[in-house]
Formats: C-alpha cells, sequence, structure tokens
C-alpha cells in the first residue's frame, strides 16, 4: 500500500561509516539526515516511535515519520498551529503541543494521515500575542505530561478577542501575562484538565525529565533573568520571572513594583546559570544522558541545546543543601554543529538526533536535522565539578600527566542582579586564589581548595592548557561555571544588591 | 449592508440528501480478455484514492485493468483523453438520478475506457486497447464528490517516467512542494481541503482557517467553538515575515456570522452557552469539528456547496436534547436554508429526531441571481 511517500534521496548518510575515528581521536562525530522536501526545516519537535520510526514537527505545522531504514518520511499531519514539541506514541498516533492547545493525533483509517486532531486539553488563555509559544510535553515517570507556556511580549500588541480570561493587571511589563498561566509550568491530567505546577518563567522553551525524574525547565535571559537559566522545578514555586505571579491565587496582583528583597526571597533560584553571550543565548530542551556510558560517561548529567551557538551545553547536577545546584560547560563547540539546536532524542542506536530550528524576525538559529554519535573514544573534559567544603573536586575523564599546580586553574566569581530591567552586568567580579591543589591517586580527581566560597555568586573556572592527560590531550571544553546557590553546610545567601 | 435571506428549501423533515447508495454490482466477470495483455491491478484505498498514482502502457497495446475496491465506498476507474479530467467528473456529476444505473459513465467522446461501480470488496476487469498517441491519460473515479482527488496517470509512452515527487499528473496532495513554495508565506487552494491553524482576523487567537475545493474558504474558532466567516478566492498569506500579526487572507469575505452562539437548547436558551472544543476529525479531509455546549455533544462538518459559492453546514448532535434551536445571524448577501426544516425570525426550531443530524446551506445571493 502506497503511504503518502514523499521520496527524499537521503538514503545517504543515514548510516554512519565505521570511520577511522577512533585513529583520529574524535569522540563525537555528526552527520546530516534530510527532512522532507516539501517543508522548511525548521524543527519544532522530534520523537521516536516504538516502532524506531522518527516523528518530526515543524514550525509550518506539519508532521512527518521517518523510517530510518530507508530515509523515506511520510506526511502523517499538517495545519498545526505552529507545534513545538511531539511524542509519538506508536506509528499511527501522537500528541503535539501547539500554540492553541495539546492535541492527540491518531490514524485510524490506516491511510499515514492523522484522522483525529483531539484536544488534550486547552485550559490556558491566548492573547494573539506571537510570543505566546506553547512548549512540551516532557513526560514523567507516571505517564503524565508537563507543559511551559511563553509570557506575551511588548515588541507586539494583543488581539480585541482573547482566549481565557483577561487580566489587565497584567498587561504591564516587558514580557507580559494577561490571559492565564503565561510564564507557568503546567501538569497536564489525565482527564486533560491542566493543573498549574510552577511560576516564575519567561521564555521557557526547553522542559524535561533527567534520569531521576526531576523536571528541568531553560528559561532566556531578559528581563528579570540576568542570564541563561535552568532550573530544577518542583510543584508551588516561583522561579523568579514577575509577571506570572498575577495567576498565583495567593497573589492575584501585579508584583511588578513589589520591593525586590521580598521577591527575591520568594524565587527559588536557578540550579544553572549560564552566562549569557559566552556559554549561552538562548537555551532549548534539556535531556539527560543515558543510563551506562552510552554517550560518553556523562550518564547523570544534562544536554541543553543552544539556538545561537555552534554547541550543546552540558550541565552536571549535584543535590547540596537539599537543592540541585553544579557546573555547565560547553558540549562538542564547533565541529559542524549547526546554530539553532532546539530538540534532541535519542534514537534507537544511542546516537542523539538534534532538531534545528530559528525563526524569522531575525531570531538566530540553523535548520534540519543532525545526527550525532559517540565513536566511543572518551573525549578529554572535565566530567565532573564538584563543591567541597573548602573548594571544588574536578574528575577528568582521562588520568592526568602530573599533578597540577594552582597557577594551572584560573577562577572569577562574579553575579547577575535580579531585577526587572533586560539582562543585568557582572557584578561583584572578583578573581578567587586557589590555594592548593591535589591529585588523587589515579591521577584523575584533582581537588581544589580555594581562598574563599560565597553563595549567591557564579564560579567561573577555566583549565589551562597546562593540564593535560597521560596521552597528552588538553581539555577540549576547558571553561566551567558553577552556580554556588549554597555551600555544602546549606547555607545560602545573596550578594548586596547594587540598587 | 445587511441583506440576509431565509429561504426554505425541499420539505420540511426530508431525511438529508445523502448518497447512501448500496451497489452489489457483479463485476464483469464474463469478460475473456488476452493472455498477451498489458495486466494493471488498481486498488480503491480508504481516503479517496487508488494506491498507484501512476501506471505506464505502450502506444497501442492491449491493457488489461482489473480494479479491487479495499474501501468502504463504491468506485469506478475511469479512462479520460488528456486534459479531459475534469470535464469528465462535471459530465458524471450531471448525469443525476441516471448516473447509477449508468455507472456515472457519461460514455462521452472523451472516455477512452470505463469499470462499472465497484462496491466494497468486490473487483471489475475491463480490457481497452492503449491509444497509439502518446500522452498522460488520467484515469479518475467519477462517483460522485470522489474525482477531484481521486485520480492517477496513466502514461500512454515508451520512455522513462518523470520522477514521482514533482510529476504534476498525480494528485496534489501527493506531490511534493517546489522549493520556491517552501520560503512562501501565501497557502493556496488545491484539489483538496486544507487545514490551516493560525492566527486569523477577526476572530479569537485559536482560529482554524479551511480551505475548500473550489475557492471558497472558512474561518472557525476553536476558542469560541463556532464558525467567523467565509470568503472567496486565495486562501491565506501568514505574514511571520511581516509582524507576526494574523494572516492576510487572499480573498473577499461574502459572510460573516455575529450570532453569539448559533446553537441552544430549550425554547428559551440562555444567552451565554458554556462551549468545550474537543477537537476535529478529518472526512476527506475536511475538519468535523466537536464541540460541547452546556454539556451537549456536537459535531459540526463544512462543506463547499452551490459550485465553491456557498457552504454547507452539516450538524450532528448524537444525543440531542428534546428541543434544539440554530439560529442564524449574520453580514453578506447570501440566502440561508436548510433541507431540514424553516427558518422563523432567523431560527430553525427542531425536535429531538431532527436534530440528530441537519443542515444548513449558506449561498452567495449575487451568484444566484446570476442562474436565475
Amino acid at each position: 500500500m502506497i503511504r503518502n511517500i514523499y521520496l527524499i534521496g537521503c538514503l545517504l548518510g543515514m548510516g554512519f561509516p565505521v570511520s577511522a575515528a577512533a585513529e583520529s581521536g574524535v569522540s563525537y562525530e555528526l552527520s546530516p539526515v534530510e527532512t522532507p522536501a516539501r517543508v522548511n526545516g525548521k524543527v519544532g519537535g522530534l520523537s521516536f516511535a516504538p516502532s524506531g520510526r522518527l516523528a518530526a514537527c515543524f514550525h509550518s505545522g506539519d508532521v512527518f515519520f521517518l523510517n530510518p531504514e530507508t530515509g523515506v518520511w511520510a506526511q502523517f499531519a499538517e495545519g498545526l498551529h505552529e507545534p513545538l514539541g511531539i511524542l509519538a506514541l506508536s506509528d499511527e498516533e501522537a500528541i503535539v503541543v501547539q500554540r492553541p492547545e495539546v492535541t492527540r493525533l491518531e490514524d485510524v483509517d490506516g491511510d499515514g494521515w492523522a484522522d483525529i486532531y483531539e484536544t488534550l486539553s486547552d485550559d490556558y488563555g491566548m492573547s494573539g500575542n506571537y510570543h505566546e509559544f506553547a512548549f512540551g510535553p516532557a513526560v514523567g515517570a507516571d505517564g503524565s505530561l508537563f507543559i511551559s507556556l511563553n509570557t506575551a511580549s511588548n515588541g507586539a500588541g494583543i488581539f480585541d478577542e482573547l482566549r481565557g480570561e483577561f487580566l489587565k493587571m497584567g498587561r504591564p511589563g516587558r514580557m507580559y501575562s494577561c490571559v492565564p498561566y503565561r510564564g507557568w509550568t503546567l501538569r497536564v491530567n489525565a482527564d486533560g484538565s491542566l493543573e498549574p505546577w510552577a511560576s516564575g518563567f519567561r521564555s521557557p522553551n526547553g522542559i524535561g525529565f533527567d534520569l531521576e525524574n526531576r523536571l528541568f525547565v531553560t528559561d532566556n535571559q531578559g528581563d528579570w533573568l540576568g542570564a541563561n537559566h535552568v532550573y530544577h522545578v518542583e510543584k508551588g514555586e516561583f522561579y523568579g520571572h514577575v509577571a506570572s505571579l498575577v495567576w498565583r491565587p495567593d497573589v492575584h496582583e501585579s508584583a511588578l513594583n513589589w520591593p525586590l528583597e521580598r521577591l527575591d526571597k520568594m524565587r527559588r533560584r536557578p540550579a544553572f546559570v549560564l552566562p549569557h553571550g559566552e556559554l549561552s543565548n538562548s537555551p532549548t530542551q534539556p535531556i539527560p544522558f543515558p543510563a551506562g556510558a552510552k554517550f560518553g560517561p556523562f550518564s547523570g548529567q544534562l544536554l541543553i541545546g543552544e539556538m545561537n551557538h555552534e554547541k550543546l551545553i552540558r550541565a552536571m547536577p549535584e543535590v547540596v543543601g537539599g537543592r540541585v545546584q553544579g557546573a555547565a560547560v560547553a558540549f562538542h563547540e564547533g565541529h559542524g554543529m549547526r546554530k539553532g539546536s532546539h530538540r534532541m532524542v535519542w534514537g534507537p542506536e544511542g546516537d542523539l538526533w538534534i532538531g534545528h530550528t530559528y525563526r524569522d524576525r531575525g531570531w538566530v538559529g540553523g535548520q534540519g536535522i543532525q545526527r550525532m554519535r559517540w565513536t566511543g573514544v572518551a573525549p578529554m573534559e572535565v566530567q565532573w565539578m564538584r563543591l567541597t567544603a573548602d573548594g571544588f573536586e574536578l574528575d577528568f575523564t582521562k588520568a592526568l600527566s602530573a599533578r597540577p599546580s594552582s597557577h594551572n586553574f584560573a577562577i572569577e566569581r562574579f553575579y547577575f542582579e535580579y531585577h526587572t530591567a533586560y539582562g543585568s552586568d557582572r557584578f561583584g567580579v572578583s578573581p578567587v586564589a586557589v590555594e592548593t591543589v591535589s591529585l588523587s591517586e589515579d591521577r584523575k580527581t584533582a581537588r581544589l581548595t580555594l581562598d574563599e566560597l560565597k553563595p549567591g555568586y557564579v564560579y567561573k573556572l577555566t583549565v589551562s592548557s597546562d593540564v593535560v592527560s597521560a596521552d597528552g590531550k588538553v581539555v577540549e571544553h576547558p571553561t566551567l561555571y558553577y552556580t554556588l546557590n549554597a555551600l555544602l553546610d546549606g547555607t545560602t545567601g545573596a550578594p548586596q544588591f547594587s540598587q | 449592508m445587511i441583506q440576509l435571506h431565509l429561504r426554505k428549501r425541499g420539505a420540511p423533515g426530508r431525511p438529508r440528501a445523502g448518497i447512501a447508495l448500496t451497489l452489489t454490482f457483479v463485476a464483469a466477470l464474463g469478460v475473456a480478455y488476452s493472455a498477451a495483455a498489458r495486466s494493471v491491478t488498481l486498488r480503491a484505498a480508504p481516503g479517496l484514492r487508488y494506491d498507484q498514482l501512476r501506471f505506464a502502457v505502450t502506444p497501442g497495446e492491449v491493457v488489461s485493468l482489473e480494479l479491487e475496491n479495499a474501501d468502504e465506498m463504491a468506485h469506478n476507474v475511469v479512462i479520460v483523453k488528456p486534459g479531459k479530467r475534469v470535464e469528465v467528473i462535471q459530465a458524471a456529476q450531471a448525469m443525476g438520478a441516471d448516473g447509477v444505473a449508468r455507472h456515472f459513465n457519461p460514455n462521452t467522446e472523451a472516455v477512452i475506457a470505463a469499470t462499472v461501480v465497484v462496491a466494497p470488496d468486490e473487483t471489475a476487469r475491463i480490457e481497452f486497447l492503449a491509444p497509439e498517441v502518446e500522452g498522460v491519460y488520467p484515469y479518475v473515479c467519477t462517483f460522485p464528490g470522489h474525482g477531484a482527488l481521486m485520480y492517477g496517470a496513466m502514461y500512454v509512452t515508451r520512455d522513462p517516467l518523470p520522477p514521482l515527487e514533482t510529476d504534476p499528473n498525480i494528485p496534489e496532495r501527493f506531490q511534493a512542494r517546489t522549493t520556491e513554495a517552501l520560503d512562501s508565506n501565501v497557502y493556496v487552494p488545491g484539489n483538496r481541503a486544507r487545514v490551516l491553524r493560525e492566527f486569523m482576523p477577526d476572530a479569537g487567537p485559536a482560529a482554524i482557517a479551511v480551505a475548500l475545493p473550489g475557492g471558497v474558504n472558512y474561518c472557525w474558532d476553536a476558542g469560541a467553538c463556532r464558525f467567523r466567516y467565509a470568503w472567496a478566492g486565495g486562501f491565506v498569506d501568514i505574514g511571520y515575515h511581516k509582524a507576526d500579526g494574523p494572516a492576510e487572507l487572499l480573498g473577499d469575505v461574502f459572510y460573516r456570522s455575529r450570532v453569539p452562539f448559533p446553537v441552544s437548547f430549550g425554547q428559551d436558551p440562555q444567552e451565554d452557552s458554556e462551549v468545550e472544543f474537543l477537537g476535529y476529525r478529518l472526512v476527506h479531509f475536511h475538519p468535523e469539528f466537536r464541540y460541547r455546549v452546556d454539556g451537549v455533544e456536537v459535531r459540526e462538518l463544512i462543506q463547499s456547496a452551490s459550485g465553491g459559492r456557498g457552504l454547507e453546514f452539516v450538524y450532528t448532535i448524537p444525543e440531542p436534547p428534546d428541543t434544539v434551536v440554530y439560529r442564524v445571524d449574520g453580514v453578506g448577501e447570501v440566502s440561508v436554508s436548510s433541507p431540514t426544516g424553516e427558518f422563523v425570525d432567523g431560527a430553525l426550531m427542531m425536535d429531538a429526531e431532527r436534530a440528530r443530524q441537519f443542515s444548513v446551506v449558506i449561498e452567495q445571493e449575487s451568484l444566484l441571481e446570476g442562474l436565475e
């Protein structure tokens, strides 16, 4: 039976050649995957069905399935309103998150096209503002779905007719929330009802669970966000962008003019601060490394997409004082990685499929799909950066050639201010002296003691190229950013506000 | 200017004129065919299509063509002269009541060969001589309503065929878009219905634009759960490249609904109905919207009527209350009618039995005048 088949000449490049990677020492290899000829390859979502077929949705509103064996794409649905996430349940069924709703698509007559477009949930507001994207779904361990909703932008107005309740007091602000649950993450219950989960988000274009069933949401630098953030999201908490508070039952007023101290006390801090322009400009989806060393020695960590840079970001969560925090570092920068890495999914063969996007209005990015495979060669990296009582412990992926000296590490700390204005300069910038360095017996773990450790700062650590592995390799991504919300004993604190 | 004519069409209570034929033709079993013939099998498949988008024969050869009907509807195959597909479809449609008996084969000069109408799970075979003149000879199902989508191309040639994905002779929905079209924001109406959820002018933000075959388009609002307006001409230009505002209509609005909500229950309907959007189901690419009005499920399917100059709204209420009222109020030079009953003061009052399925037709007045 012929389905709606578009023959794409992409049989080449689908399988990875048995390369000389091991010899050349390359750890990761990228190869392109052709996208369907009849759509612009701006990827909104990727998901593998149990059969091994890849479902992809595109900004254009089209949904396709790829048979990776043949490289043939078959169209499944069309006409959706900017879908930015997909979850394939089978070759005949998928859930998409499009601007107006969470929708279940199903092909019931077996012709390859979805016939059923069932609205699972649309219990949130739309003002017609272009910036009100809907993201997700992230799937929790219990099977429940989570979505996140973008606030509106004062770069454009709203429609005369809205969907949902309009709150005038939610209208002011650079990014605003005048209809329900803009700037929230929400849980989609089995009966289709939406459960407001957490507030305080600006542009949460990245939502996902890690292997420990912790929910992570990324957010973009802007008003109330001095840098780009990755949050560990827990129910009922507020994450800092003030517009959404208008929909919190215990607030229900504009908090725009509340004292900063009050808001700062109320907010949950980001688990990872990604300094703007340096590590990230616009983070996207978080995805956990698989269990076991299937994609390098980074199990227990997260990969995060990045719109403006030719790289991904690797984040190393640890629990300190009962909360998640840790270090973040660039991953596979350069090497042909396209900009606009937007959605990621693990393929059946353990490789990472990366969908890229950009948007008009001059938003930076890329397009198409790339496939990334680990060659089995461990890269020379700082595998983990962990907080100790008096400094940091660095696990390297390879044994070092010799014990580094304190001069081999440059540490600087600073913070971004929490305020209503767009972005933030760096404040409290100061070098921090490394007092001692010791190396473990297996030469893989270095312990650094520091002159001072202050909560509320980001610690930027750069490993010098004098630090080499026993086989002569320098650290590929030597600059790490540790978000020190709490000391090991649980002490938290915030730098004094300069305002 | 508001000029709304309410007019009765058809006798009240007459069931909707649907195509519900049970065709059990015995296929042409007795036809002998040559063993040396070129054998071609076409299977009619769900979704108004043949399993083969095209096939090739050489000039003058004997072709033995079998039609297997694997669909739930009746179909035929009519092979026509180059460029005559639409003409033959129209001729078959014009056969009216006579069509069934004559298998919707208009038997005009444009027809080269035709099977009988084949019921589901039945098979028919015909044998004919391929034309001597090389060319692309369309094959099409002339069963009313099918031909716009259900067709393919018989190539009479000795040469290799052009690439399938850019073949203009196969149905549009199976063609790849050209590279230029990828960056275009203009959506062109095709020969099938097309749904596009997009920001639309004069509607709530959860709008759905639908292009119907024949150049009539409408906007349906998934927030308010109701039809908003219809326009004729081109479909839409989506303006992401401009200001992320609503799409631009590439035609003229001929009717705009302005009733708060058309469907209500009871003699004394309440002003503010509570509505809930449930989604839609595609029926031949046409969305049948599903929603609840004050807890009662309603389904709404909108089709092209009056040769593309009007709309037919088909409502299904699986479990209707005792009294269902359908109100029409809008702006446009149109006539509104229903085969289900008579509008009184803009309202169609129905008991539960009639409300189970009813339809309303909105036609552009100017066209009617042109016909009279």
